[in-house]
C-alpha cells in the first residue's frame, strides 16, 4: 500500500476514535510513514529506473516485520511513563495500522531476520489490490477533505 | 523452516477444538482469508468501542470465532504448513496490537511481551504465547456492559 494510503487510513480511523485527530495531524503524518523510511536503502542500493522498482518484500528491513513491530512496542511502552496515553495511543495505531495494511494486502516476510520465508495472504489478485489502492486512495482523500475542512 | 511445538496446554487446547468441529459443516475457504478477517474486525471493534459496546464485544467475539475457525478449517481441508501458521500468528499479533492500542494499560504491555514471546517461540521451536484477547473478553464483559 501506498505511504499516502497509510497516513490517509490512519488519520480516519484516529478522527473515528478519538474525534480530534486534526490536532495530531503532524504525528499521525510521521508514524504512519516512518516504517516506510526502511525502503530508502533499497532505493539507493538498486540502480534501476525509479518508475520501474518494486516496493516488494525485499524492499523491506527488519522494522516492517515482527521484531520491528517488537521493537517499536517495546519503545512505546518505555515511552509510557514519559509522555502522554493519547500521544502514545496515536502513535501505536498509527504503527499497527501501517503494518496491517502492509502484511494484508503486500508481500511480507514477518519472520526476518530469523526467516527470509516470503508470505502474501492472497485476498485478491494483484491488479485487484492495485485497483483497490488507487480506489481507497481516492475516496479516503475525498473523506480526510471532508474531515480536515469540514 | 520447522514449525514450534505446542505446549500442553496448547494441543489439549487443539484437540479440543478437533472434537468440537468434527461433526461440525465448515466452508471450505482459505485459511488465510479468515485469518485477515480477524484483523480487519479488530479495525472495526475500535472504530465501534465509543459508539456500542454491546456491538464492539459481538465484534470481538466475531474476531476470535475467525482465529478459531482458520485453524479449524486448514486442518480439515489443507495440509498445515510453516506458511499457515507464520500468517496465523502474525495476524493475531496485529489484531492485538490493534486492539490494545486504545486501551493501553496493562493491556499493550502484554502484547508488547506476547509479541516477543511469539519471536522467542520461533527461535526455540516451542510455541508459548498469551491469550490476550479471551481474556480482554472475559474482562470486557465484566466490566464494561
Amino acid at each position: 500500500m501506498n505511504t499516502l494510503l497509510h497516513f490517509l487510513i490512519s488519520f480516519i480511523i484516529i478522527e473515528i476514535v478519538f474525534g480530534d485527530a486534526k490536532s495530531y495531524i503532524l504525528l499521525i503524518i510521521l508514524f504512519s510513514m516512518l516504517v516506510d523510511l526502511d525502503h530508502i536503502p533499497y532505493l539507493i542500493n538498486v540502480k534501476k529506473n525509479v518508475f520501474k522498482r518494486k516496493f516488494g518484500a525485499e524492499s523491506r528491513s527488519f522494522l516492517h516485520e515482527l521484531l520491528g513491530l517488537s521493537i517499536f512496542s517495546l519503545i512505546i511502552c518505555i515511552l509510557f511513563f514519559f509522555i502522554s496515553l493519547r500521544l502514545l495511543q496515536i502513535i501505536s495505531l498509527c504503527i499497527l495500522l501501517h503494518f496491517s495494511l502492509d502484511f494484508l494486502f503486500g508481500i511480507t516476510r514477518p519472520l526476518y531476520p530469523i526467516s527470509n520465508k516470503k508470505i502474501s495472504l492472497g485476498i485478491m489478485k494483484r491488479e485487484f489490490v492495485y485497483l483497490l489502492e488507487i480506489l481507497l486512495t481516492l475516496i479516503l482523500l475525498i473523506l480526510f477533505l471532508v474531515f480536515f475542512y469540514g | 523452516m520447522d514449525k514450534p511445538e505446542r505446549t500442553f496446554l496448547g494441543k489439549f487446547s487443539q484437540n479440543f477444538i478437533q472434537k468440537i468441529t468434527k461433526n461440525l459443516y465448515l466452508p471450505k475457504i482459505n485459511p488465510n482469508k479468515i485469518s485477515a478477517l480477524s484483523v480487519i474486525f479488530s479495525i472495526l471493534f475500535i472504530i465501534f468501542f465509543n459508539y456500542s459496546r454491546i456491538l464492539s464485544i459481538f465484534i470481538l467475539f466475531l474476531v476470535l470465532l475467525f482465529d478459531f475457525l482458520d485453524g479449524a478449517v486448514a486442518k480439515r481441508y489443507y495440509k498445515e504448513g510453516i506458511e499457515g501458521y507464520i500468517i496465523d500468528v502474525t495476524c493475531d499479533r496485529i489484531s492485538e496490537g490493534i486492539i490494545f492500542s486504545i486501551f493501553f494499560f496493562p493491556w499493550f504491555f502484554l502484547f508488547s511481551i506476547n509479541l516477543w514471546l511469539t519471536i522467542w517461540s520461533f527461535y526455540n521451536k516451542k510455541h508459548i504465547v498469551i491469550p490476550l484477547r479471551h481474556i480482554f473478553l472475559f474482562y470486557l464483559i465484566t466490566f464494561f456492559i
